[in-house]
């Protein structure tokens, strides 16, 4: 049988009936969308894919008891951005990366269309996203590019959907004032 | 829709947008520079991938497969291996395994046996050997102050008691006789030495 044609709820099916090889179907499946919700929130690879490993060993030990009330993506999220804040907690890592790095690499006192020629853009846009709350950063990480809903957000954070939004939206505000000129300026470019 | 509702959903993804949402956008930000600014940062972010945003794994899907594998199915306890290993050497360790407990069970009993010294027979020397039976075999009293004939009439042996007693060595040992020779004895000597001739 083609894996990829099987969704996540039959390969959920074929493990609860003993099939081992379901299962990694099911870790090749969302590792990556794992290790990237992950890092989002943690900020460094090698953290990224302990805590990848450590959501597929509880996911194992759990998923005899999945009864599929939510997506199995969503489930595996929840998990990870379970561990993920564990795993700030015990670092007590506040930020994804130090502003002081940040500040660091982005040179000061140059106009933005310098600075766009000296950096790349896609760092710029990784840096102003790193420089995000971890809470703001994580909701606009999995809405904008898991393209999760917020009701989605809300069940893998357990909070109100109401506050999803408002952390998004504060999110992209943040970003467009730090962006702003990088863009407008290659926009400007490009013209 | 209204202009603010527009603005709201510029913040979204671009593709969430429909085409005739997109459309709108694109034909108020002529006049708005506020829409106009939005749907331009929006049209950027979304042209990025989220590996470029957040970086990739840093192990391939083969090397992550394999670690979480080892992580989920851990190596069995010494004792369920030696008890379940099939192949080649599981049934000969076994018995080996079995073999040495054997040994160890049989050390320890002739070690309690040998006077709690948890020592086997065979390690003792016939002196121990000796005082050991006592130990074990004479009352505490017997023991203590242990002579021929308390001996032979504890062992109902009473008749024998006087040979016991010739068998009892001289307190001066043999050798020590032989080096005081009288003195005549050690002149026939040296007279005798002095008359042998050497080839």
């Amino acid at each position: 049988m083609d894996s990829d044609r099987r969704t996540d709820d039959e390969l959920v099916q074929e493990f609860q009936s003993g099939s081992e090889r379901a299962f990694n179907e099911i870790v090749l499946r969302h590792r990556r969308r794992i290790f990237q919700v992950a890092m989002g929130i943690v900020g460094n690879a090698e953290d990224a894919d302990d805590i990848a490993q450590e959501v597929f060993i509880k996911s194992y030990k759990s998923l005899g008891e999945f009864r599929g009330d939510s997506a199995l993506s969503t489930w595996l999220y929840r998990i990870t951005f379970n561990l993920s804040l564990n795993h700030i907690r015990s670092r007590k890592l506040r930020s994804f990366v130090s502003l002081d790095k940040i500040a660091a690499v982005l040179p000061g006192g140059e106009s933005p269309s310098r600075r766009v020629e000296s950096v790349e853009l896609n760092e710029i846009v990784k840096r102003a996203v790193a420089e995000l709350p971890a809470k703001q950063r994580t909701v606009f990480l999995l809405r904008y590019f898991q393209k999760l809903s917020h009701a989605e957000i809300a069940e893998i954070m357990d909070r109100e959907v109401g506050t999803i939004k408002a952390n998004y939206f504060q999110a992209v505000r943040k970003l467009r004032l730090k962006l702003g000129p990088y863009l407008s300026e290659k926009d400007d470019h490009e013209k | 829709m209204t202009r603010e509702e527009l603005l709201d959903k510029l913040a979204e993804p671009l593709h969430l947008m429909s085409e005739s949402d997109l459309a709108h956008a694109e034909k108020l930000a002529l006049s708005d520079r506020e829409v106009a600014l939005s749907l331009r940062h929006s049209k950027a972010l979304s042209g990025f991938e989220i590996d470029e945003i957040v970086g990739e794994p840093l192990t391939s899907d083969a090397e992550f497969l394999t670690a979480l594998r080892e992580k989920l199915e851990p190596k069995p306890a010494l004792i369920d291996r030696l008890l379940w290993q099939s192949g080649l050497f599981g049934r000969p360790r076994l018995l080996a395994v079995a073999a040495t407990l054997g040994v160890l069970l049989v050390v320890a009993v002739f070690g309690i046996r040998s006077g709690g010294t948890l020592a086997p027979v065979w390690w003792i020397t016939s002196g121990q050997q000796m005082f050991s039976y006592d130990e074990l075999y004479l009352e505490d009293d017997a023991s203590a102050d242990l002579d021929y004939e308390a001996l032979a009439y504890y062992m109902d042996v009473s008749d024998v008691v006087d040979d016991w007693n010739l068998m009892s060595y001289e307190d001066t040992p043999l050798t020590d006789l032989w080096l005081t020779l009288e003195a005549e004895s050690q002149e026939e000597v040296l007279k005798q030495f002095a008359e042998t001739s050497f080839f």
